[in-house]
């Protein structure tokens, strides 16, 4: 669809932002180290490229005849059309920001240009099956809220009290992708089954936990999200929990992050990515590691590691088990390579993020590993497909899966 | 023409420059204040947005913040720590380029203020050249001005040089040339290299003899141009480069009177390249050379203090008490 005559507007991007695009040195150091754009090879991908192109359509639109003097003209429908699919085939993994010698702050500068592309109606419609899911079934597969906890139905025993228990100390937050998708429901299986044997006590919000809004704000859809974020943290609130834990970082993220910039207030609680509360936990003896004697690696989720600021945690934990050997992969930690399952860019062109994966398993078969651990369901069933279709044999598991096997041996 | 009068256009047209220049920037500044200002509703005015990030910058000048602020500027913005941890060539590169570039600026403005503005205030050209560190500034015959010049100015050149030759026979395939760059780049390039023209026909104008030798000396400047204060400090041949092109040039045997015209073709060229630099400046890639260090800055600031947050955070704690130190 094209933006008729909409112009840029500007309000999609802050004011540091703009500082940051002329700040831009074309220097092409995002080139070598954008995951998608090693794939596709495709010049509208790469970090540079963006910004130029972002640059180009608010000059033309906001410079007026300077613009002209300078050679900047307006974009043709072909250039938006590159333009927005260059955009939404981003993985917001930002290892761009890592190499950028300005340091700019690019994950939320792509955010701002995908709000300015749903602003023009430039993105792929599959976004709005998204929107609708999550505005009205408040999960993103679009099944029954109700069913959030569907994972529990085939577990030997269920701990106890786990839907909305008032009183707690802790509220484990599923997210929807644990909470929804088969593949990966042994994540909070094992998750729960750690925190009991830990002796926390702790509660989930059943069917009153609404998606947490992630996958709307990297649409740019942000504003959609306010709602469910409101609705949120008043249910964990009224648990009367001091902290919140989840297994999902990019629910991490938004609820450490995002939650109190929407809505500019302290939440009122502490909230902690499972890796914390594990090593926590481990380091006060609450939890004992019996062995998990296989060689595995460790894939740094992009929303743990570089969005969030967690590399230390997860290795901790790893290392803590007796028997494990543990190798790193040639990409690690600020440089790790993002699975392929990030920024709703599967939904945009699975392909090129299936081919991201590929790499990325391949570099954990590299290690000589046999289990690729990672702390993050998308991650998990990223790397477990990208195995399974490129018959490469090595298992991806989940921390929090290792840790109760470890528990269990 | 006469040397008075091509420094008094020097200078109209040189304020004139950098009022236009500043014109340029408020006008780029009201087009990004049409951006959201966090803490604003999007729809605040544009004088709103103004006042609030002046707010947030004052703030932040007078806050302890600001000692982080400046170490980033030094470490990130000036010295590029970044691009040394990437790539050790590259960063030699640019930091000859910028680095020499940010340096002869610095020299050029207090070598203004030496000129221009002691004389405004009171000071005889005697007693400006006799202010202790900047004073010798006066001349750039003073040996350590014409070898700083010169080594800077190579650096400079040398750099330039080696840009070309990565973008454009080399070609390494990380960088993307669009015409604006060769704009700049061919720009950035003809102002290092008119410099050692203006400089060796300046020599040559000044120092040649009545019979058409060059044979310098600095009494052969008027007292008012190059004070007898700096005598001792006297030493053009220090800007070797310069210094050989005269006297090679020098056998030619020419009168001052045409090495002069020489010498105002190659520094109004000089100053045409600048101007028109100054010009472009604000609407090109080579905006970056105001914008990134600031950014940098402010964005190394964040980064290290999101950093000492996590450390932070991650000290063991009491129960239910304060988080403390680890022992």
């Amino acid at each position: 669809m094209p933006r008729g005559n909409q112009k840029v507007d500007l309000a999609n991007f802050t004011l540091r932002q703009m500082m940051e695009m002329e700040a831009c040195t074309r220097c092409g150091e995002c080139i070598d180290a954008c995951p998608t754009y090693a794939e596709a090879q495709s010049e509208e991908i790469h970090p540079q490229q963006k910004i130029a192109r972002t640059k180009s359509f608010w000059k033309a639109d906001h410079l007026g005849f300077l613009a002209r003097l300078f050679g900047i003209r307006p974009p043709t429908e072909e250039d938006q059309a590159a333009y927005g699919q260059g955009v939404y085939q981003c993985t917001l993994c930002a290892r761009c920001h890592v190499v950028c010698p300005v340091q700019i702050d690019t994950r939320p500068l792509w955010i701002s240009m995908r709000e300015q592309l749903v602003a023009w109606g430039l993105y792929p419609e599959v976004f709005d099956t998204l929107r609708e899911r999550v505005t009205s079934q408040y999960n993103i597969s679009g099944d029954d809220n109700a069913n959030r906890l569907v994972w529990t139905e085939n577990m030997e025993h269920i701990p106890d009290a786990l839907e909305r228990k008032q009183g707690v100390d802790t509220v484990y937050f599923v997210g929807c992708v644990g909470s929804l998708y088969p593949r990966v429901y042994r994540v909070p299986q094992s998750f729960v089954q750690i925190l009991e044997r830990a002796g926390e006590n702790f509660t989930t919000l059943g069917g009153d936990e609404w998606c947490c809004g992630f996958p709307l704000e990297i649409a740019g859809m942000g504003k959609s999200a306010h709602e469910l974020a409101r609705h949120n943290v008043e249910a964990v609130r009224e648990t009367g929990a001091r902290r919140l834990v989840t297994t999902c970082p990019s629910c991490y993220h938004t609820w450490a992050d995002e939650y109190p910039r929407l809505l500019g207030e302290p939440l009122g609680v502490e909230v902690l990515h499972a890796t914390e509360l594990l090593t926590e936990m481990i380091a006060e003896g609450r939890i004992k590691l019996h062995g998990f004697p296989q060689p595995v690696t460790y894939h740094d989720p992009c929303d743990l590691g570089r969005t969030s600021g967690i590399y230390d945690e997860p290795r901790r934990i790893i290392q803590a088990i007796p028997g494990i050997q543990f190798a790193e992969m040639s990409e690690n930690r600020e440089m790790a390579l993002c699975c392929g399952g990030g920024g709703d860019a599967e939904m945009a062109d699975a392909q090129l993020t299936a081919a991201v994966g590929k790499r990325r398993i391949q570099q954990a078969q590299e290690t000589g590993a046999k289990v690729v651990i990672s702390a993050c369901q998308q991650c998990n069933r990223t790397l477990a497909e990208a195995a399974r279709k490129n018959r490469i044999r090595v298992r991806a598991m989940d921390i929090t899966e290792v840790v109760w096997r470890a528990m269990e041996e | 023409m006469e040397h008075d009068v091509r420094l008094a256009v020097f200078w109209i047209v040189h304020l004139f420059l950098l009022g236009f220049f500043v014109i340029e920037l408020v006008f780029v500044l009201s087009v990004w204040l049409k951006a959201r200002v966090p803490g604003l509703p999007a729809d605040a005015s544009r004088w709103r947005k103004l006042g609030a990030a002046s707010g947030f910058g004052f703030k932040l000048v007078f806050s302890r913040r600001i000692w982080t602020l400046l170490k980033a500027l030094v470490v990130d913005g000036m010295v590029h720590r970044r691009l040394y941890r990437l790539s050790l060539r590259r960063w030699a590169v640019h930091i000859a380029v910028f680095g020499s570039w940010l340096v002869l600026g610095i020299f050029s403005t207090v070598t203004g203020f030496v000129v221009e503005i002691l004389p405004l205030l009171g000071m005889s050209p005697m007693e400006a050249a006799s202010v202790p560190i900047i004073g010798p500034l006066y001349h750039a015959d003073v040996w350590w001005v014409a070898l700083l010049n010169e080594v800077l100015g190579l650096a400079v050149l040398g750099g330039m040089i080696l840009v070309i030759y990565r973008r454009y026979f080399q070609k390494d395939p990380q960088l993307r040339t669009i015409p604006a760059d060769s704009i700049i780049i061919g720009l950035l390039a003809l102002i290092a290299f008119s410099g050692f023209p203006a400089e060796t026909f300046r020599l040559l104008a000044d120092y040649t003899t009545s019979a058409g030798a060059f044979a310098p000396a600095p009494t052969m400047l008027p007292p008012a141009k190059y004070p007898p204060v700096l005598y001792d400090l006297w030493g053009p041949q220090w800007g070797f480069a310069g210094y050989l092109s005269a006297v090679i040039l020098g056998a030619l045997r020419l009168s001052s009177e045409v090495w002069d015209v020489f010498r105002n073709v190659a520094f109004w060229l000089h100053f045409v390249v600048v101007a028109a630099l100054l010009f472009l400046l604000p609407f090109s890639r080579f905006f970056h050379v105001i914008m990134s260090p600031v950014v940098v800055a402010y964005n190394s600031m964040l980064d290290q203090e999101a950093h000492d947050e996590r450390l932070r955070q991650k000290m063991p704690r009491v129960a239910s008490g304060p988080r403390v130190p680890a022992a």
